[in-house]
């Protein structure tokens, strides 16, 4: 109970500034996923039009953002600029992009070709039909695309305490280098909460976007085949 | 820019394959464990949405522990070396291969279901006859990432004297004052190393995926 | 079907075995097995910083001299050493005096004494941990705070009392770590009232980056920085005696008492004498020549230590 006031009391500590970290902390990610979530999508979407090959192309090129630590994105950054958001903006922005391409990619070549081939029996024209048909079918593996990168981007941006920008990863470092459980603790679990928060706000706008027809097929129907069939 | 210093390069040629070969070590084991022990978690939790955000909720929490006290957990348990390294990989690839197998399990649609339990299959034969083979897209999309991820992750064994490239990314680089030959060396290897693995992986998902090939054939 | 799952399970099974028989490929190379250290395995490790690894790879390569087949592993963090010590995954590493007090002890800054008292109390309390703490090098890798010449010239600084006077216009470059700690920012407020117009919190290793960029006027700096050398900075004088002289921060070998037991008396005695003779020689001017010829010129640690010893270590047998 007393590790329970301990970790409020650092979080409320002036020095740690808790409120302020949390809010340099959401600017970052969101800075991060709406540029990484942008690309991502029209990325997913240019792959899917094009051939395998070249599809390949664009994804491994965009996997660099991972298969790089954040941080070593970052040093490269700061490399030739000076410390400031920029750096940890755009190693943020190279890790959030390939779950979102590869989920847009993945899903829009899964859309059954019937429902494609029928909409354009029915006149739609190539835009039409990526808009009404084959983005709002994949909006399931989408949006897992972007809750994967919403949690990893609110999770990798305590590496912007490492390059002088601030966010709940200062909290966390001090703690880990002082030793001090209730102040790591203090950085950790608003990582945690915001990362959490993420998942359900995309979740819900998951379920929003989702075509109410699709949300009804989806619940009508058994989930599952049940033994007493 | 600074530029690149190839005698740091040439001396260490030997260092720069011992770590490389390390790293391939930690990202394919890891990988592998995770997708043996996430699949059947994500099989489990499909279509039911309370143990799904659970099993998400939980995979999304792991992801944020900093490696430094995830290390610093594991280490009464685990010791240092390349088994703690392999631990904390798999915890954090776990959010990845759940949800991308949840979701490509719920993406197979109802009829096909309720066609193959017409067809007299019984829930184990619709799961690996059906739902699994009409899911492997997303799932193996979910591999992809996974190994990819990891192959940056795991520069963090360094901090628990798993080696790998982080020995050569940190030690060497960042934490000598940002030398960048090291630091783009260990960038360069990992590159190579994911670009090679994911190929194989693309490779291994057209095999298993005859029908796919057949029908991008009339597009 | 059963084929169709079978095959990435090959697959995956071939992926493990290559690289466990890659692995096995790369074993180290065994130790001298003459001397008084008679192959005798000793794990070393470091805490992945310049400073460290080079002291690691001077005690290790001293006592692979001595016959003791000694390897080198990277850590990294004081608490993942200390765990790793204590958990017999190795046998020794390098640790301050101040950090095993104030971190590990969980002490505070003012109880500390002078040197050799801080470290019988160190000594002390690690030996009821299971560990020794073998005599301390006399370099002191403190804690200093450091301006730019143009700063020092601007607002006339010579001492952390003048800083407190001029702080309000300038910006500080300091770690999280010393931002919070006790010791650290909080002391120099309330001791020298110093107060920044701002600080930049970044990681330790890139302290130095807001001066070189010209964004910080002042650095938190440790006595053994290179770049206090290379950079146009000026070290400010502790007219008070509080903040440098607080805690002393002496290099010393921490080394697993059950491991020591294990060894033949001829064979710890080797030992002992051995980290004593590498710890005589490092100086404040030595080890700040070392660490520049890691940080700066970039050779590596181990070539650096090798070079060394062979310069300085005459045979003591």
């Amino acid at each position: 109970m007393s590790l329970v006031a301990d970790t409020w009391d650092a979080f409320t500590n002036p020095l740690n500034d808790g409120w302020g970290q949390t809010r340099t902390h959401v600017e970052l990610s969101a800075a991060a996923l709406g540029l990484a979530a942008a690309t991502g999508l029209a990325l997913g979407v240019l792959c899917a039009k094009i051939g395998r090959g070249a599809a390949f192309v664009v994804i491994t090129v965009s996997n660099l953002g991972r298969t790089v630590p954040t941080f070593a994105v970052i040093a490269l950054v700061l490399a030739v600029s000076s410390l400031g958001r920029w750096p940890a903006v755009i190693g943020l922005f190279g890790l959030g992009v390939p779950p979102i391409l590869l989920n847009t990619y993945t899903g829009i070549r899964g859309v059954d070709r019937g429902a494609v081939d029928a909409s354009r029996g029915m006149g739609l024209t190539g835009p039409q039909i990526l808009a009404r048909v084959e983005l709002p079918l994949a909006i399931p593996l989408i949006f897992a695309g972007i809750r994967t990168s919403a949690v990893q981007i609110v999770a990798t941006a305590a590496l912007a305490g490492l390059v002088g920008v601030g966010g709940l990863g200062v909290i966390v470092q001090s703690g880990l280098s002082n030793d001090q459980t209730e102040v790591l603790l203090a950085g950790a679990i608003p990582i945690a909460l915001l990362a959490i928060l993420a998942e359900a706000l995309f979740g819900a706008a998951q379920w929003l976007l989702t075509p109410r027809g699709l949300r009804l097929a989806r619940r009508a129907a058994p989930r599952r085949p049940r033994r007493t069939l | 820019m600074a530029e690149i210093r190839w005698d740091w390069i040439s001396r260490n040629a030997d260092e720069i394959q011992a770590r490389t070969i390390e790293h391939l070590a930690l990202v394919s084991v890891s990988t592998g464990i995770a997708v043996a022990v996430a699949i059947p978690i994500g099989i489990a939790v499909r279509g039911r949405r309370i143990p799904f955000a659970t099993a998400t909720g939980v995979a999304g929490i792991l992801y944020t522990i900093p490696s430094l006290a995830m290390f610093a957990f594991l280490l009464p348990i685990f010791g240092i070396g390349f088994t703690p390294a392999v631990v904390g990989l798999v915890l954090y690839a776990l959010l990845i291969l759940i949800r991308n197998t949840a979701v490509g399990l719920e993406g197979v649609p109802p009829a096909v279901r309720e066609a193959s339990v017409g067809m007299g299959l019984t829930p184990r034969q619709v799961l690996t006859r059906v739902e699994l083979p009409l899911a492997l897209p997303a799932i193996m999309a979910g591999i992809r990432l996974a190994m990819v991820s990891t192959v940056g992750i795991a520069t963090v064994a360094v901090l628990i004297g798993g080696g790998g490239l982080g020995s050569l990314i940190y030690s060497d680089g960042i934490q000598r004052g940002l030398f960048l030959t090291p630091i783009v060396v260990g960038a360069v290897c990992a590159t190579v190393m994911a670009i090679a693995l994911d190929l194989l992986l693309v490779l291994a998902e057209r095999m298993l995926t005859p029908w796919a090939r057949a029908r991008t054939g009339d597009r | 079907m059963t084929r169709l799952h079978r095959r990435p399970l090959a697959l995956l099974a071939l992926a493990l075995l290559a690289s466990v028989a890659m692995l096995a490929g790369c074993g180290g190379d065994g130790g001298d097995a003459d001397g008084p250290g008679s192959g005798t395995s000793v794990i070393v490790a470091d805490k992945g910083f310049s400073e460290s690894r080079i002291v690691a790879q001077l005690y290790a390569q001293a006592l692979r001299g001595q016959g003791f087949d000694a390897d080198v592993t990277g850590l990294g963090s004081t608490k993942i050493a200390d765990g790793a010590i204590r958990n017999g995954d190795i046998d020794l590493y390098p640790e301050y005096t101040g950090t095993a007090f104030l971190n590990v002890l969980g002490r505070s800054a003012t109880d500390a004494g002078s040197p050799q008292v801080v470290f019988q109390e160190v000594a002390d309390a690690y030996a009821g941990r299971g560990l020794t703490a073998l005599p301390p090098s006399p370099y002191n890798n403190g804690n200093e705070v450091a301006c730019t010449q143009d700063a020092v010239d601007e607002y006339d600084l010579k001492t952390l009392s003048d800083l407190g006077r001029a702080s309000g216009d300038l910006v500080y470059s300091a770690n999280a770590e010393h931002i919070t700690r006790d010791d650290g920012l909080p002391l120099l407020h309330s001791a020298y009232g110093v107060s920044f117009k701002d600080v930049i919190n970044v990681d330790i290793s890139l302290r130095y980056k807001p001066i070189e960029d010209g964004d910080a006027d002042c650095v938190y700096a440790f006595g053994t920085d290179p770049s206090l050398a290379t950079l146009p900075l000026v070290v400010l004088e502790d007219d008070k005696g509080t903040f440098s002289a607080g805690v002393p921060f002496q290099n010393f070998p921490v080394v697993s008492t059950k491991f020591l037991d294990g060894l033949s008396d001829e064979a710890r005695g080797s030992l002992e004498d051995t980290l004593a003779s590498v710890n005589a020689l490092l100086t404040d001017e030595n080890i700040r020549a070392l660490i520049a010829k890691v940080d700066f010129d970039k050779d590596d640690p181990s070539d650096v230590a090798d070079d060394f010893l062979a310069e300085n270590l005459t045979e003591s047998s």
